[in-house]
């Protein structure tokens, strides 16, 4: 009996699919099968280096002492081969360059990389309750801080610039964060991920911690000595007119409690500021206006860029 | 209540011209059972032979017709497909045929035209008793002697008695006197030869063209209107005188006997089946989903393929649904009729001939011709195929193109067109479909197997896929009742083979004896000895005895589905092959015990296969469909209270209603008091009367009779009453009326959808709306089956109102057979000479350009009833399939031949006894051996023969058709005929039709090839090489085996102890689920370190062959190395299977250089690329996450025959042919007579080709074969090996695995991807596939323990802990070489994340294994 087909022709062709990834991309075309959701998921979070041991990271802990910061940038080819890894389960491993299995990955990984991509952007994106954006993560920078500051003072905030974008240039970018966590509830480390290379981090207290604050408080033998920067301003029925602040700082040493010198006495204060201001009246308006101040930040540049 | 089947009645007329001019050369009858030669005289006189070939007038011959058809109307019954199917039993005897109604009523409505116009109506009625036997045929009342169909009875007749009858009698019904009758005088008096009563069915004495045929059974099954009655009649008919008259004849049968009705307690059985399925639904607390009436629907529709209108099944329930009465038919009668033939032969024309071929240039008036299109294909299937490409001038082979016709017909009749885009092997499939369709299944035995009890109440046949693993001993058990069944079966088939070459000897010595033939190759005193010699076992008869003796009988038990569900009484010998069967039977019951869960079943083992006979496919215009009991195997079958008893008309607003009891009918008889089912019977007469238009003035006088006012039929409306009934009633004579519509024509039209009470109105000449009900008002009209008329035959002519029913075909053919290589014997490179099988084929295909046909061609000649199967309407199919699927790609060529089909009258028929005529045999009436042809004690051979088939109660040879054939032993046939290799190639050198009666008609097609034969449309698998152009027109046969053939490729268990008796080795496993795991051991490939991992058959690990340095070097495994610390390996191979220590020092032996593991590596690599089973995602398992384990597994592979014997030729043209030279040598003993007598067919190698690199469901990765002193040629085979192929592991010639018939089985060691199956291909042979069931597999890779060389690993000051995920029931741990110690350190997984704890630093770097193994758990 004859055949309709040669049984050799027919391997040939399979054997030719499989010679190469852009073969296996033509065959497939279009109807490549969608990669599982939660699968890429996890794989975006091992490119951000979840659940990546931290004594890989910092292979000595002197290379991360107590009290302080460690700049890097993320080496992609060693992610990739991370989730390479992750992702030859099963795989005949061959150290053949163009084995069937290996050409069939390419073809595959090239359409997962991207939703990878996606999906790792997304991660924190969707935990602040933000869209996701879609940046190319060709470059991954970042720190880690090792300090006492990362336990005691929960909620630190990131900003980061990449060269020319920062805010004392004329159009400053923040730099899209990828990942910025405490790792572990107790620790004293932060992990920060950029996309891009940073040029410029500040790090400041958490933006929430608005409070009252003055400029300066010194106590020289029981006594005190405080001073604030007001802001003068006058008021013409509804309107309000700033006028810059009052030099010299006004002295408000007088504020303080005696039993107790870092509690403030706040009607004296207010009358401190009334008189300042040549108020007939003061309100808590006012009084909120004059005393309230933002967070602290430290900013690290980049001296070698 | 009874059950009325459609009877389908056709007629013919013959006139005088037709008498004396045409009939002597229509074919006649084939059963002649009245020549049997016997002597009359008991001591005296010529002694002849008893033998069937005197009995039988093959069709294809040139004789004229026996009892020819005689001036008058030959009436035929078609009986209804229940009474033509026969139940083969369990033991392989003859298929038992119901009884056939044996009375038939027949009734002619006679109606004479005379001035102008039909006279009033005269009836008739005759009774024919179809199983009455006179003793000879002599003139009946009439004075005419009808031919009378002879049978062979009495079956075992005394010396001087006449060995013959005449079966059936035509009666006039009023003389009809059944009480008067003797039960002597009729065929259940009788007995056949195996002693049992005989009784009458569809097959009678002659096979299954008996009750088709009319010359066959013409005062069986058939009437003959000779209208001695009428003396006008019968003088103008016989003598050619011009007269016109219609006739309408009804036919009503029924068996005589009720306690053998088919449908004899009908009402217990429906009652069984619903309480049964009561009781099952109230142990599932269900509501029933099925009435009484469903399951008498159902259960008729399965046992008997009568559809009823459920909902006249009368029952009651009560309030828990049990049943409290139920009304089913309770006997059947059969009934049709043939209306308005009318008989015209007019003045002038009085020389013409109904039946005689008008065509201009007929060179025979007896014999038309036609034209047609011829196509042959191994299956109907592919010849349909072929015919219709070519029909569409389809030329395209590409078959990746949704346009190659054949394809895709091919395809879609075998079901494979959906999917075909995501089939991953869609042609490869569809050629493995087709070569195995072409192939024919014979019985393999039967084989047991364990499996879990199915549950109560369910009929479900046992699956072998519900069998279950067993221990080892019960394995074994299992094991040894299979081999002894496997060889009980074999003896069994061997000794049906030794009787029947007993018959075809004893065949031969009886002509010889009686001197009908003369033999100088063989003396006759020779032959005698040769088969009986009287006090000695030394001869054939005591040879075939004692076979028969040694092999014994087993008694089944059947279920009432006929399923084996054991064993009954044991065998008498307890010598014999049954007893042993029997005894392995109770023990393996006993073995049992323990495990109620289990039990034994049955199930068929593997069949063996023959090429089916080549289908012919012919097209033309005059081949009218064979089909006489209707489109479907299902036919409408109505209730008595379903048949139509009244005319209820509306004429001009006024209602009125004819009843069938106020017919006046004249001659109509008076209802014999002895005449069963009366009521039934009446009502049929009645319906007839109603619906037939030659009967409407019958109904029109009785509403004229009813007077009043706006009566259609008073006055002068009455004759237009008439043809306002006629026409509604419809089915006129087209001699009468060139168009008739009407009921008979609505129930034919396509979509018709049958309802009570049908209603036809009509406008001319009166506007009547007539509805045909009865007194219930649920009346239904006959289906189209039993309710005929005369028609036109156009494509015959416009004058040609008789049918031609196409019955039988007649083939002429010529095959230039494959050559011997050595004088008439075959030799070992005669297949591989000429053929070969590469990689590309599952068949072989000829070398072109070497000759392997033999110069002489074998003839063979054959005549075949035709098909009387359903055709099957492939337009409609392709119509439901694109409703099914209309987005299929393949809709526009399916609507195109959806087009070209239509219409078309299409017939196929396998050309029979093709195969058949290359083992030198023929079929022969089944004749006793009668011990009648001389004086007792004169021959002395016939007599013993006799008696020892009739020895064995359960065994009667007999009952085994041993007496089937018979030898054709000389002439051109016995010279060049014998070949058990069907190969070569064929020519049709001419077709022709006998039909219904006998007429013939010759087919030709358009052009002849230039040897004068027929030119055929060969369908692909059939077609010649392309480029072949000597053969191009020819038809081409693969080689293929002449005896009953299998594959026998099965796994060898992995294990075996000694515990049981009789077991000393691995054995075979007999099923295909093997009883016990196959696999030796596991092999893991990591091609990243080209390494090989060795594990056990239970998961441990033994050790890996890696490549240290450019050479081999073994590894013992991490956890062993305190053990094995010299990595030794023959102490490793201590305590595993001796099978996988084999393999494993057969792969250390190749060490030195690293030539053969990186081969091996790269064929596994290349393998794998192509291994992709479609079940893979269900068995994914651990395989996942280890990558791809190998089993390295066993197998025997080996080509068997049944019974392991061979036909033997019969050849004896010269002394020196089988025959003579067997009597000569005195060979009487079959096995050693095959081992000269077969033309050496054994000695013929057939090339293997095991796996099959372009399947991605093949598992194949390579594979050894065993001998005595190792692997062959130490040399590992892979059709994915390097095509360089050096070191040992090389691409399979294509002759490298050579199989011979019945050979010692060759052993393989195979290395498997246990997820897909291994095909073994033999072309000759439907592909064989052989799998580890996923359940075996998929347990033993569980728990594989596995160890990952890991490095580097960075370990903290505190410890190592890595990042392990959790896999349920397994342990992860780390193995730790540290000098000659090892250290297992279980690992805890999910133990690592990326949080941070300090003080980890110093780390360490680490290199060793990770281990996963399974959790031991309490019942592992």
């Amino acid at each position: 009996m004859h055949t309709r087909l040669s049984r050799t022709v027919f391997q040939a062709r399979l054997t030719a699919t499989f010679s190469s990834h852009e073969a296996i991309q033509t065959v497939l075309q279009d109807s490549i099968p969608d990669f599982p959701d939660p699968l890429h998921n996890w794989m975006a979070r091992l490119k951000l280096l979840y659940g990546v041991p931290f004594n890989y990271l910092v292979p000595d802990e002197g290379m991360l002492p107590p009290e302080s910061i460690r700049f890097f940038y993320v080496d992609v080819n060693w992610v990739n081969a991370l989730l390479d890894g992750a992702y030859s389960i099963g795989r005949d491993l061959s150290s053949a360059e163009n084995s069937a299995d290996l050409n069939l990955d390419r073809a595959m990984l090239s359409h997962i990389h991207p939703k990878i991509n996606a999906s790792a952007a997304a991660i924190r994106a969707k935990s602040l309750g933000q869209p996701g954006t879609d940046p190319p993560l060709e470059v991954i920078s970042g720190f880690l801080l090792r300090s006492k500051i990362i336990s005691e003072y929960p909620g630190l905030g990131v900003y980061a610039y990449e060269k020319g974008q920062t805010p004392t240039d004329p159009t400053p970018v923040m730099m899209t964060i990828l990942r910025l966590e405490k790792l572990g509830d107790q620790s004293d480390t932060l992990l920060c991920l950029f996309v891009g290379d940073a040029f410029r981090v500040d790090i400041h207290e958490a933006p929430e911690h608005l409070h009252y604050g003055i400029n300066d408080y010194t106590v020289t033998n029981g006594t005190i000595t405080a001073h604030k920067v007001l802001q003068s301003f006058t008021k013409t029925g509804d309107n309000v007119t700033f006028n810059g602040p009052i030099t010299p700082p006004t002295d408000i040493s007088s504020c303080f409690r005696t039993v107790s010198p870092r509690t403030l006495k706040i009607s004296d204060l207010a009358a401190i500021i009334q008189k300042a201001n040549n108020l007939s009246a003061f309100d808590s308006a006012e009084m909120g206006f004059e005393m309230t101040e933002g967070v602290g930040l430290v900013s690290f540049n980049n001296q070698s860029a | 209540m009874n059950a009325i089947v459609p009877l389908n009645i056709a007629a013919v007329r013959v006139n005088a011209n037709d008498n004396s001019n045409l009939v002597n050369n229509f074919k006649g009858c084939t059963a002649v059972f009245d020549q049997m030669p016997y002597r009359s005289g008991s001591n005296s006189g010529v002694p002849s032979a008893s033998t069937g070939d005197h009995v039988y007038i093959p069709l294809e011959g040139p004789s004229t017709a026996h009892n020819p058809l005689g001036a008058g109307v030959h009436v035929h019954w078609e009986l209804p497909d229940y009474f033509r199917r026969g139940v083969q039993s369990a033991n392989g005897a003859d298929p038992v045929f119901p009884a056939a109604p044996n009375r038939w009523l027949v009734i002619r409505y006679l109606s004479v035209y005379n001035a102008g116009q039909y006279g009033p109506v005269q009836a008739k009625t005759w009774l024919v008793e179809s199983d009455y036997l006179a003793s000879q045929q002599s003139a009946n009342l009439d004075g005419v002697t009808p031919p009378l169909v002879s049978v062979p009875v009495p079956a075992n007749p005394a010396l001087g008695v006449q060995p013959c009858r005449y079966l059936g009698q035509t009666l006039d019904y009023a003389k009809w006197n059944p009480a008067g009758e003797s039960a002597s005088n009729y065929l259940p008096s009788q007995t056949g030869e195996d002693g049992k009563p005989l009784y009458l069915t569809s097959i009678g004495f002659v096979g299954p063209s008996f009750a088709s045929y009319y010359p066959e059974c013409c005062s069986v099954f058939g009437f003959w209107d000779y209208f001695k009655d009428n003396t006008a009649i019968y003088q103008a008919i016989t003598q050619d005188q011009p007269i016109q008259f219609k006739v309408s004849y009804q036919v009503i049968g029924w068996l005589n006997d009720p306690t053998i009705d088919p449908l004899v307690n009908l009402q217990q059985q429906i009652t069984t089946q619903y309480n049964n399925l009561l009781a099952q639904w109230k142990s599932q607390g269900v509501t029933p989903t099925q009435t009484p009436a469903d399951v008498f629907g159902t259960y008729m529709e399965q046992n008997f393929r009568w559809a009823f209108h459920q909902q006249d099944i009368v029952f009651t329930l009560d309030n828990n649904h049990n049943l409290t009465s139920l009304t089913v038919p309770e006997q059947t009668l059969c009934a049709g009729t043939m209306q308005e033939i009318v008989w015209q032969l007019l003045p002038n024309q009085t020389n013409i001939s109904f039946l005689a071929n008008t065509d201009a240039n007929a060179q025979n008036p007896y014999l038309w011709t036609d034209n047609v299109e011829v196509a042959v294909g191994n299956t109907t299937v592919e010849a349909l195929s072929a015919l219709l490409k070519k029909d569409l001038k389809n030329t395209d082979n590409d078959p990746d193109l949704l346009g190659n016709f054949e394809y895709l017909l091919d395809a879609f009749q075998l079901g494979l067109l959906n999917g075909l885009e995501n089939n991953a092997n869609p042609i490869f499939n569809l050629d493995e479909q087709l070569h195995a369709r072409a192939f024919a299944r014979f019985p393999g035995g039967q084989l047991w197997t364990v499996q879990q009890q199915p549950p109560a109440n369910t009929n479900l046949p046992p699956d072998p896929d519900r069998e279950v693993t067993l221990p080892l001993d019960l394995a074994e058990q299992l094991h040894l009742l299979n081999t002894a069944q496997k060889k009980y079966d074999q003896h069994r088939a061997q000794v049906l083979a030794m009787r029947e070459q007993l018959f075809m000897d004893w065949f031969h010595y009886i002509k010889l004896y009686v001197g009908e033939i003369t033999d100088s190759n063989i003396p006759l005193n020779k032959l005698t000895e040769f088969l009986f010699l009287p006090g000695s076992t030394q001869c054939e008869l005591s040879d075939v005895i004692q076979a028969g003796n040694t092999t014994g009988v087993l008694s089944y038990q059947q279920n009432s589905n006929g399923q084996i569900i054991g064993l009954g009484q044991p065998p008498s010998s307890t010598t014999s092959l049954a007893y042993a069967v029997w005894q392995n039977f109770q023990t393996l019951l006993r073995a049992l015990k323990p495990y109620p869960s289990w039990s034994i079943q049955c199930v068929p083992a593997p069949a063996f296969w023959m090429p089916s006979d080549p289908v012919l496919l012919v097209e033309g215009d005059r081949i009218e469909p064979v089909r006489r009991n209707g489109p479907t195997d299902t036919i409408a079958v109505r209730l008595s209270g379903e048949l139509l008893s009244e005319i209820k008309l509306a004429f001009n607003s006024t209602d009125w209603t004819v009843a069938a009891a106020n017919l006046a009918v004249a001659g109509l008889p008076t209802w014999n008091s002895q005449q069963p089912m009366t009521a039934d019977v009446q009502a049929l007469v009645g319906e007839a009367c109603l619906l037939t238009p030659m009967l409407a003035s019958v109904v029109a006088t009785a509403l004229q009779s009813q007077g009043g006012n706006n009566n259609p039929a008073v006055g002068t409306g009455y004759a237009n009453f008439i043809t306002a009934l006629q026409n509604a009633q419809g089915g006129l004579s087209p001699v009468d009326q060139a168009t008739s519509d009407g009921l008979f024509a609505a129930i034919r039209k396509t979509g018709y959808v049958a309802a009570a009470n049908p209603v036809q109105g009509t406008t001319t000449p009166l506007a009547i709306t007539f509805t045909f009900s009865n007194a219930a008002n649920n009346g239904w009209a006959p289906d189209p089956v039993g309710w005929n008329s005369q028609l036109v035959y156009l494509e015959f002519g416009k004058t040609r109102f008789d049918p031609f029913l196409p019955t039988f075909l007649i083939w002429h053919a010529e095959l230039a057979p494959l050559v011997t290589n050595n004088a008439q014997n075959y030799d070992a490179n005669n297949l591989t000479d000429y053929f070969q099988l590469d990689a590309d084929a599952i068949d072989y295909q000829y070398k072109t350009g070497v000759n392997f046909t033999a110069t002489n061609l074998a003839s063979m000649q054959n005549s075949v009833v035709l098909s009387k199967k359903p055709t099957f309407s492939l337009s409609s199919q392709i119509a439901n399939y694109l409703q099914n699927y209309p987005n299929d790609p393949a809709k526009t060529a399916l609507e195109n031949i959806s087009t070209a089909y239509n219409n078309r009258s299409i017939m196929s028929q396998a050309m029979s006894g093709f195969n058949l005529a290359q083992t030198l045999r023929q079929y022969v009436p089944q004749v006793a051996l009668n011990n009648l042809v001389s004086r007792p004690g004169m021959d002395t051979v016939t007599p013993p023969i006799h008696t020892a088939a009739l020895t064995a109660n359960d065994d009667n040879w007999y009952d085994f058709h041993f007496n089937g054939m018979m030898p054709v032993a000389t002439g051109i046939q016995g010279l060049y005929n014998f070949g058990l290799l069907r190969s070569g190639f064929a020519g049709i050198q001419y077709l022709e039709i006998v039909d219904v009666f006998g007429q013939r008609m010759q087919l030709n097609t358009l052009n002849t090839n230039p040897d004068k034969t027929l030119q055929v449309i060969s369908a692909f698998p059939l077609q010649p090489e392309q480029g072949d152009l000597a053969n191009a027109n020819k038809i081409f046969f693969p080689p293929r085996w002449l005896a009953p053939t299998r594959l026998w490729f099965r796994w060898l268990s992995a294990a075996f102890n000694t515990d049981i008796s009789g077991v000393s080795g691995d054995f075979v496993e007999m099923n295909t689920h093997p009883a016990t795991s196959p696999v030796c051991g596991w092999i893991i490939p990591n091609h990243l370190d080209v390494s090989l991992l060795f594990y056990d058959a239970d998961g441990a690990a033994i050790g890996s062959f890696g490549i240290e340095h450019g050479a081999q070097k073994y590894r013992t495994q991490p956890a062993n190395i305190a053990a094995n610390p010299g990595d030794n390996l023959a102490a490793d191979l201590k305590n595993i299977n001796p099978n996988l220590a084999n393999f494993m020092q057969y792969v250390d032996g190749q060490g030195g250089t690293d030539g053969f593991l990186v081969d091996l590596m790269l064929t596994i690599a290349n393998a794998s690329t192509f291994i992709n089973p479609a079940n893979f995602p269900q068995n994914a398992g651990l395989s996942v996450f280890i990558g791809r384990p190998l089993a390295i597994t066993r197998a025997v592979v080996a080509l068997e025959t049944a019974g392991n014997v061979l036909p033997l030729s019969q050849a004896d043209v010269n002394t020196t042919d089988a025959f003579p030279a067997d009597v000569a040598a005195d060979r009487f003993d079959y096995l050693s007579r095959q081992q000269y007598s077969s033309g050496d067919v054994s000695k013929v190698q057939f090339p293997l080709r095991l796996g099959d690199l372009t399947q991605t469901d093949d598992g194949m990765v390579g594979y050894l074969i065993e001998t005595d002193s190792g692997y062959q040629n130490k040399t590992l085979y892979s059709p994915a090996a390097p095509t360089a192929g050096g070191n040992n592991v090389v691409q399979p010639p294509f002759n490298n695995l050579l199989l011979s018939l019945n050979a010692t089985p060759v052993t393989v060691t195979m290395l498997v991807d246990p997820r897909a199956a291994v095909n073994a291909t033999v072309g000759s042979l439907p592909v064989n596939s052989l799998q580890i069931p996923p359940d075996q597999y998929a347990q033993t890779m569980q728990s594989l323990a596995m160890t990952f060389f890991t490095h580097p690993l960075l370990a903290k000051q505190q410890g190592l802990t890595t990042p392990l995920p959790q896999e349920t029931a397994y342990l992860w741990s780390w193995i730790q070489p540290s000098g000659n110690t090892i250290n297992t350190i279980p690992q805890k997984a999910n133990a690592v994340d990326d949080t941070v704890t300090y003080g980890y630093s110093p780390q360490t770097l680490l290199e060793g294994w990770l281990q996963l193994q399974e959790a031991e758990t309490k019942n592992s």
